[in-house]
C-alpha cells in the first residue's frame, strides 16, 4: 500500500482548520502547484469553511469528528512523474494531542493510520495564547525556593506543559511508531502559520530562526534529528494579514482571493517566499526542489 | 472497630495499581478523585461489577505504548540500552543536597538553548518527567515516587532505581550524539547505604555505570559546625561505593558542589580531605562547583557549572568503546534476569 496521506496536528487556535480552507480554494482555484485528483465525496465540510473565508472572516473552532476520513486527495507533478496523495487531518482540538502525552499510549485508530502516512505538518500559530511558553528561570527558582532563609521551600508550579514539549514528544512518538512500517524517512513539516503576525523586529529572520528564538527545544531537536527524520520550517500566512484586525489586508482579500497568502521558507541559506500555499502538502508528499 | 468502615481505593482502569499501591495511574494526589476511581469499604459486595463498568475517557485498549514517559525504569532502560548506545549515569547524594536542582537545571538550561552551539537537545523519552520535576510536581517523598507507572515501567520492586533519558549532540565532538540515562534516586538511599552495608544490592546499576555524580551540599561543607560532620559521611559513602558496591574506577567521577552561589564565590576547603580519600581509594574524582538555581543571578548565573559537568562526563578518554559496550551488556543482561 502507497504511504501518501500527509497528517495534520497541533493543538486549539495553531491555524489548522483555516489552512484547510485556504487550501480548499486555492485547490478549487487551480493556479497552485496540487490540484484535486478526484473531486472529494462530501465537500460539506469543506465549503463551510471556504464559506467564512471566502466572506473575508477566520473560521471559527470546528466540532469535528477527530477521525474524519481523507478529505481531499491531492496530486502533482515534479520532473514528469505525478505524485499523489490525501490529506488527512483529525482536527483534534489539542486534547488528544495532549491526552498521547499524557498517556503515553495511542489507539488503534491513530496506529491504523501510520502504515499510510508519508509526512505530517505540525501547526503552531505565531502570537497564539494558547501558546505555552517554556519553563523559565524565575517560575523555577520560586519552586525550588533556595533562598538561605528558606531552604527547604518549595511551591509546586501549576499550569500546562509547554507547547514545545509537547511537539517533540509527538514527533518522538510518531517516529518511533513510523519506523515500524517505513523504510524511509519521516517528513515533518513545522508550520508557523500567521506567520504575517511576526513581531516587526523579527521580520526579516527565517521561520528557522524564529523557531530557535521562541520554540528552543523543538529547534534543537529539529538540528539533531536531520539525519532521521526530514525537517522543513514554513512561514505560512492564508491571507497576506489579519482578517480581523486590519481592514485594508480584508479589503485587498475580497478583491482577489486567490492572489493572497504566501509560503515562506529557508533554501540554502536563503529566505524564499512563494505565492502558492500547497507548498508545505507538495514537500510532505516528497518535493525536492 | 469494624473493618467495613476503611475507605479502600479500586479502579475501573484494569492498569492501575492504585488498589494495592494506593497510588493513582493519573497522578491524582488524593486517588479519590480520579474519574475512574472507586471509593469502597470490605462491606462492598459488587465492587468487582462497578469495576467492570468502562473506564472513563477510554474508548478502547491502546494500540501502542510509548516510554512511561516520568521515569524509566530498568526494564525500559535495558530496551533502550539494546537500541542505542547509551551512558549509564549515576547521581547521588543525600537528601536535600541538590540532585533533582542538577536534573531540573540541566533540563531547563536543555530548553532554552542555553548550552547551544556546543551542546544540542536531541531527544528524550522522559520529558513529562524532567518538566514534573523542574515544577516540584514530581518528587521522591519516603523514597516513593508519586504515581508511578507501574504497568509501564514493569518494576518488580517499586524501591528500584529510576532514571532519566536525555540525548545531547555535540558539536564540539564532530556531532556525536550521546545517550544518557540519569538516575533519579531518593537521598535516603544513599543515606541508609552510608548506615547499612546490606543496602549495596539497590545500588547495584552503579556497577555498570558509565559516569557517576555526586552531589555535596557546598553550604553544610563550607560551615564550621556542620563540615566535619559531611566530611565523615562523604568518606564513608566512598568507601562503600569502592568496596560494597564496587563502582568501576575508570569511571568520569565528578563531585558536584552544590549552591555555589551561597558560598560567597569561595570553594569550600574541606572538598580537598575528600577528593583525597577517593583517590587513596583509587578514584579519580574531579570537582564542579554548581549553581542550579542562584539566588543571586545577577552575580552568579543559574546553571553555573552544569556545562562543567556535562563536558566531564562526556570525557570518555578512559574509555574504550568495547568497554562501553561490555558494561551496557552486562546491565541488561543482569537486570533481565532480575525482572523475570
Amino acid at each position: 500500500m502507497k504511504a501518501n496521506y500527509v497528517l495534520f496536528v497541533g493543538g486549539p487556535d495553531s491555524g489548522k482548520t483555516n489552512y484547510i480552507a485556504r487550501l480548499w480554494i486555492a485547490i478549487k482555484d487551480g493556479n497552485c502547484r496540487l490540484s484535486a485528483s478526484t473531486p472529494p465525496d462530501d465537500v460539506a465540510y469543506l465549503e463551510q469553511l471556504a464559506d467564512f473565508l471566502l466572506r473575508g472572516c477566520f473560521s471559527p473552532r470546528t466540532q469535528r469528528d477527530f477521525f474524519s476520513k481523507p478529505i481531499i486527495n491531492v496530486e502533482y507533478s515534479y520532473e514528469q512523474k505525478t505524485i499523489a496523495g490525501s490529506l488527512y487531518f483529525p482536527d483534534c482540538h489539542g486534547e488528544e494531542w495532549k491526552k498521547i502525552y499524557k498517556r503515553r499510549e495511542w489507539s488503534k485508530q491513530w496506529e491504523d493510520i501510520i502504515p499510510l502516512v508519508a509526512g505530517s505538518l505540525l501547526f503552531l500559530r505565531v502570537g497564539s495564547d494558547q501558546i505555552v511558553a517554556p519553563l523559565d528561570w524565575i517560575s523555577c527558582y520560586s519552586a525550588f525556593g533556595i533562598l538561605p532563609s528558606n531552604l527547604n521551600g518549595s511551591s509546586e508550579l501549576e499550569g500546562e506543559h509547554p507547547t514545545q514539549v509537547l511537539a517533540v514528544d509527538w514527533i518522538q512518538s510518531l517516529q518511533k511508531s513510523f519506523v515500524d512500517y517505513h523504510s524511509g524517512k519521516l517528513r515533518v513539516g513545522i508550520i508557523l502559520s500567521a506567520w504575517d503576525l511576526v513581531p516587526i523586529d523579527q521580520r526579516d529572520v527565517s521561520p528557522r530562526i524564529y523557531l530557535k528564538d521562541n520554540f528552543p527545544l523543538l529547534y534543537q531537536y529539529v538540528i539533531s534529528n536531520q539525519g532521521s527524520i526530514d525537517f522543513q520550517v514554513f512561514g505560512l500566512s492564508i491571507v497576506g494579514g489579519d482578517l480581523k484586525e486590519d481592514a485594508e489586508c480584508k479589503k485587498l482579500f475580497l478583491s482577489n482571493p486567490h492572489g493572497s497568502g504566501y509560503v515562506v521558507l529557508d533554501n540554502d541559506n536563503r529566505i524564499i517566499k512563494y505565492p502558492d500555499v500547497t507548498i508545505p502538502i507538495a514537500w510532505a508528499l516528497g518535493l525536492k526542489e | 472497630m469494624s473493618s467495613g468502615n476503611v475507605k479502600k481505593y479500586k479502579c475501573r482502569n484494569p492498569d492501575c495499581t492504585v488498589a494495592e499501591t494506593g497510588r493513582c495511574l493519573e497522578s491524582h494526589t488524593d486517588p479519590g478523585a480520579c474519574p475512574n476511581c472507586i471509593i469502597c469499604t470490605d462491606d462492598d459486595q459488587d465492587q468487582d461489577a462497578i469495576i467492570s463498568s468502562p473506564v472513563a475517557g477510554v474508548a478502547e485498549k491502546p494500540a501502542r505504548r510509548f516510554f512511561s514517559g516520568f521515569e524509566i525504569g530498568l526494564s525500559e532502560a535495558c530496551e533502550l540500552m539494546s537500541l542505542k548506545y547509551t551512558k549509564l549515569i549515576g547521581v547521588i547524594g543525600a537528601s536535600g543536597v541538590g540532585k533533582t536542582c542538577f536534573l531540573s537545571s540541566l533540563y531547563l538550561m536543555m530548553s532554552n538553548g542555553e548550552l547551544c552551539p556546543d551542546y544540542f537537545f536531541a531527544g528524550s523519552m522522559t520529558l513529562p518527567g524532567f518538566e514534573d520535576r523542574a515544577r516540584r510536581v514530581r518528587k521522591w517523598s519516603d523514597g516513593l515516587l508519586p504515581g508511578k507507572l507501574a504497568d509501564h515501567t514493569s518494576l518488580q520492586d517499586n524501591r528500584a532505581p529510576a532514571f532519566l533519558h536525555l540525548a545531547i549532540y555535540c558539536n564540539k565532538e564532530f556531532n556525536k550524539r550521546h545517550e544518557f540515562l540519569f538516575s533519579d534516586l531518593p537521598g535516603e538511599w544513599t543515606s541508609d547505604l552510608i548506615e547499612r552495608n546490606e543496602k549495596a544490592g539497590r545500588f547495584d546499576f552503579l556497577k555498570r555505570a558509565d559516569g557517576l555524580i555526586y552531589v555535596l551540599d557546598g553550604q553544610a561543607l563550607s560551615d564550621i559546625e556542620l563540615q566535619n560532620l559531611e566530611i565523615h559521611r562523604a568518606k564513608l559513602l566512598l568507601d562503600r561505593l569502592a568496596n560494597a558496591v564496587y563502582v568501576p574506577k575508570d569511571i568520569p567521577f565528578v563531585v558536584v558542589i552544590s549552591k555555589y552561589d551561597l558560598l560567597k564565590n569561595c570553594e569550600p576547603n574541606s572538598i580537598h580531605d575528600i577528593v583525597s580519600y577517593a583517590n587513596r581509594l583509587g578514584f579519580n574524582p574531579s570537582v564542579s562547583l554548581v549553581s542550579a538555581f542562584s539566588s543571586v543571578p545577577d552575580v552568579i548565573k543559574s546553571g553555573t557549572g552544569i556545562e562543567d559537568v556535562l563536558e566531564r562526563l562526556m570525557k570518555f578518554k578512559n574509555f574504550e568503546t568495547k568497554k562501553i559496550v561490555q558494561r551496557m551488556h552486562d546491565f541488561c543482561r543482569a537486570y533481565g534476569r532480575y525482572l523475570e
